[in-house]
């Protein structure tokens, strides 16, 4: 029962957050540049091409009126027409987005499933070798720069190893999957296709390696102090005294109190992963929403680059709620 | 009271001290202070000791390797690499000071006056904040920055705007902690104003850790910015910021390797150094460790 | 005369730490036989917790080591027994509860989840049989609604009823040795009675041995049977408990005793023992006690004076008291029967 407060007062909770989200993106699109309607109409549209757009999107009323009307929209789902392509800016990010869900999954998975470990490892041989290498890689993963690790990674593997390829998801001469998920590698499995499958797994392993680094020296860092930490407290001698084994007590006892923390600031790191997206997939030519916004940027095409602001902002409050909901599951303190 | 105010003084000059000599002793405080201080001498004498011109052209010396003459190669205008390399740290470490100086000075104020004032303003403040911080980092600046008008100060701007709810998060805290205080029931009593309180009394508290948050933020700053530029909205050419060179060099990567390693090789190490520091710092004011 | 349950044997501890070796414990003598409870008193930092957490080897190495000594448990020497012999004595036949309970217990476990695995680890039941004994142990140490309270999570409970959670779950296999390190220090003094009360009833029921560690030397009166008295890591006098306070031998027992302030006195102000415990990195060669005792004389300085008896059952680390030679002391520091 009290779980179930706990969930509903943070959701509760979440939507003047998103609100107040919502409200910055409008007030950077609509209130700070010189003219709004000359950025959402592009820089080489014509006068009247901008008068039409100033009085279509209603850019001469005050600005409550248009915060209003601009809610509105948002919960329609328009979110502007790209300047680039005319084509409503949702559309185009519904069709970035398989790729970069696919980036970012892979990222996530291979993060917790090698950070994790490492971060507990480092913990339990503190001040061994492992832990020195691990802190090591923790500093220098926060203090790399993506994007040039990404060129410097293109260089090695493909330039001069030749072993990975340097862009896209496929080889040229293959045909994506028939589509299920978007996600080429689910949908490469569904149909049984072999080859696909272990292409675009190629093509995936340097920009998710990429993405990766800086969120693995995240978690590592956060898993290693979580578990000293816990490992610091009482009622892991009990637990010693109580003549439990080692690794029970590592295991069962630390580990779910360090999780906590750890859960936490992952769950908050996942901003760093959809940051880090936009140049990975820059760099890598992987068609995700990244890209799109990168190559807008290019283009001057300020709708679309709102739109993603907006719906990135937005799935990341969202994602910060679930790990708020996870993060009551592990501990029971806080379930008040 | 002044008496009390004097004793704090004397007190706090006593403790910085002592933390210096806890910082010589620590070999990471070391390396990312010698890190920091070689990079901030590399900006400051760029005009003297760099070999050439960093905007001179030179096109019959296009994307040379490095060598003897040129150490880091020359980029695709004949330009020598590592005299751009080197007024790059000037221009990270300008935006970084100045980051930090704007986004330390409004995120200090804001969450003073948060924590101390309490209540309704605070709850507004705050709830300000979590929503700047609902954005990730480099997606906000990005979008502050384009509309803003791609420039390098409004770059600066756009992650100093970013960096605010760090700051305040943090002061609101200290705030909180010094505001039940004995010496601030006194101050009160006797009549001082809120703001006089706020300025004397609850900011000096903070400073330790304000500093130690300085030190991480500017290693950030110079990632976001060094991004920023990279994308296109930030340093503009012929500016020869880090992320912008690296920008040009990607497309000669393949050939010329040189182009985009060496800019991206220091952004690398100095944002290590400022983060290594920072690290050895807050472990040396942590209280429960410095005795 | 009968063997003593547990019998410490010239232990010796030290941590080795950046300014140096701390010699936490030198050459320490205590016995305890079965059914009988033994207070350890003495003042904070005289190494009765360290003491307390070496006979289950639970003292961190590093930086802690134990040096030397013996420690025998039912015959077996605990110091020198496997890792999984050391397992099956933990929280089985020697039991442990420590100051906080705040701290003790898992905060993301339930009361349930944390005495069932002790039960299950120890007995080999089914989760259903060792819920049953759960229930039984929380109604022995009179905890009110014991159902209630294994699905309960330890922040949800007071400090009391936390603490005789713990009494619940380290008596559950029947321990042959319970050492308890100071159990209601952190407690109100309202509530300290009740857990001691109860902890007594239930270990005698059970036929348990208690080591008892406390600074309080009222509640020693209370509770125990004898008393071990320590001062900056050595034992300075052992004694059954109304010997030791109708007559103290050692000069900081007699301190210590004469520190309590009687209601019957009329006094300006309390009395003290002069001067500092001495640093444990690097003690005065003698008698550690020597720089701050009054009677203090030729050897004291030198020479460490051995724990040898005075009376059946009473002996003392003191030049003052020189009485029966080493070898004596071994047998003698028992419960009073013939040496």
């Amino acid at each position: 029962m009290r779980l179930l407060n706990y969930v509903l007062t943070r959701l509760l909770y979440a939507i003047p957050v998103l609100l107040g989200v919502t409200l910055l993106v409008f007030l950077i699109s609509h209130a700070i540049p010189g003219d709004p309607a000359r950025m959402m109409a592009g820089q080489k549209a014509s006068r009247e091409a901008v008068e039409n757009i100033r009085r279509s999107l209603g850019l001469d009323r005050p600005l409550p009126e248009q915060f209003l009307g601009y809610l509105v929209g948002v919960a329609k789902g328009d979110l502007g027409t790209s300047i680039r392509n005319q084509r409503p800016v949702l559309d185009d990010l519904r069709d970035f987005f398989p790729a970069t869900l696919e980036l970012t999954l892979v990222s996530m998975v291979f993060c917790v499933a090698t950070g994790l470990p490492l971060g507990i490892l480092s913990a339990i041989r503190r001040n061994r070798p492992t832990d020195h290498i691990a802190r090591v890689f923790s500093v220098v993963g926060v203090s790399m720069p993506v994007f040039w690790l990404g060129l410097m990674l293109l260089l090695l593997f493909y330039r001069t190893l030749g072993w990975l390829p340097g862009s896209g998801r496929l080889d040229m001469a293959l045909n994506p999957p028939a589509y299920v998920t978007g996600i080429y590698l689910i949908d490469a499995l569904v149909e049984g296709d072999w080859t696909t499958f272990i292409n675009a797994a190629g093509h995936i392993l340097l920009p998710a390696f990429c993405l990766s680094y800086v969120y693995l020296a995240i978690i590592t860092r956060i898993a290693r102090s979580s578990m000293i930490s816990a490992l610091g407290q009482e009622f892991i001698t009990t637990a010693r005294a109580n003549g439990l084994a080692e690794a029970a007590v590592i295991l069962k006892h630390a580990l779910k109190n360090a999780l906590i923390p750890t859960v936490t600031i992952t769950g908050l790191s996942i901003g760093e992963l959809l940051g880090g997206a936009i140049l990975t997939e820059t760099i890598f030519d992987w068609p995700g929403m990244g890209k799109y916004v990168v190559d807008s940027v290019g283009f001057l095409d300020f709708p679309a680059i709102m739109g993603f602001t907006l719906v990135v902002a937005l799935a990341y409050v969202l994602v910060n709620l679930a790990v708020d909901v996870l993060y009551a599951f592990l501990d029971p303190q806080i379930r008040y | 009271m002044w008496d009390t105010f004097r004793k704090e003084r004397a007190w706090q000059i006593k403790e910085f001290f002592f933390t210096l000599r806890l910082l010589r002793q620590n070999p990471s405080a070391v390396a990312g202070f010698l890190i920091i201080a070689l990079v901030t001498l590399m900006a400051l004498a760029a005009a003297f000791v760099a070999p050439y011109d960093p905007i001179r052209i030179s096109l019959g010396e296009r994307l040379r390797p490095p060598s003897a003459a040129h150490l880091f190669g020359t980029d695709e205008l004949g330009r020598d690499i590592l005299s751009r390399v080197m007024y790059g740290a000037q221009i990270s470490l300008r935006i970084g000071v100045l980051v930090v100086v704007i986004a330390g000075g409004c995120g200090a104020l804001l969450g003073a006056i948060s924590g101390y004032l309490g209540r309704r303003v605070d709850n507004l403040i705050m709830r300000v904040m979590d929503v700047i911080l609902s954005f990730p980092p480099l997606v906000l600046a990005l979008a502050l920055a384009a509309a803003m008008g791609p420039s390098l100060n409004n770059a600066i701007l756009a992650v100093a705007f970013v960096m605010i709810p760090k700051f305040a998060r943090l002061v609101r805290g200290e705030a909180l902690s010094v505001k039940e205080k004995q010496f601030i029931t006194a101050a009160r009593a006797s009549g001082a104003k809120s703001l006089w309180i706020i300025l004397n009394h609850i900011l000096p508290n903070c400073v330790s850790s304000v500093i130690v948050l300085s030190t991480l933020i500017l290693g950030e700053t110079i990632l976001i910015a060094a991004s920023l530029s990279f994308i296109g909205l930030g340093a503009q050419p012929p500016t020869p910021e880090w992320g912008a060179m690296i920008s040009v060099g990607r497309k000669f990567l393949l050939d010329q390797w040189w182009y985009a390693t060496f800019p991206g090789l220091f952004i690398l190490v100095t944002v290590i150094g400022f983060n290594i520091f920072g690290d050895a710092l807050r472990d040396i004011l942590d209280p429960r460790i410095r005795r | 005369m009968a063997e003593p349950l547990l019998s410490i044997r010239n232990l010796s501890v030290q941590f080795f730490t950046y300014q140096g070796v701390v010699r936490a414990l030198e050459g320490i003598d205590l016995m305890i036989q079965r059914g009988e409870i033994l207070g350890l008193v003495g003042e904070t930092g005289c190494g009765k917790s360290v003491l307390a957490r070496s006979i289950l080897r639970l003292v961190p190495d590093p930086p802690g080591k134990i040096t030397q000594g013996e420690i025998r448990f039912k015959g077996e020497d605990i110091l020198r027994v496997n890792g999984k012999r050391l397992r099956e004595i933990r929280g089985n036949e020697i039991s442990m509860i420590f100051q906080e309970p705040m701290s003790s217990l898992n905060p993301v476990f339930t009361i349930g989840n944390q005495m069932a695995e002790v039960v299950i680890l120890h007995q080999r039941v089914k989760r259903d049989r060792a819920r049953a004994i759960c229930l039984e142990m929380l109604s022995q140490v009179k905890m009110p609604d014991p159902d209630r309270v294994l699905s309960k999570y330890p922040h949800e409970l007071s400090g009391g009823m936390k603490q005789r959670a713990m009494i619940a779950m380290e008596l559950s296999c029947r321990p042959a040795l319970l050492i308890a390190d100071e159990p209601t220090t952190a407690l109100d003094v309202t509530v300290q009675g009740q857990v001691l009360t109860i902890l007594d009833d239930l270990v005698r029921r059970i036929g348990a041995s208690v080591l008892f560690i406390s600074h309080d030397l009222g509640v020693i009166a209370q509770l125990c049977d004898r008393v071990s008295v320590m001062y900056a890591g050595r034992v300075v006098e052992t004694a059954p408990v109304e010997a030791l306070f109708a007559r103290p031998r050692h000069p900081y027992t007699v301190g210590l005793l004469q520190a309590i302030p009687s209601m019957h006195e009329e006094r300006d102000s309390l009395m003290t023992i002069p001067g500092v415990v001495p640093r444990l990195i690097d003690p005065p060669p003698g008698c550690r006690f020597a720089p701050r005792c009054a009677k203090r004389f030729e050897p004291c300085d030198r020479v460490v004076p051995p724990l040898s008896e005075v009376e059946t059952g009473h002996a003392v680390a003191c030049h003052l008291y020189p009485g029966a030679p080493e070898d004596a002391t071994r047998k003698s520091v028992g419960a009073g029967e013939d040496g």
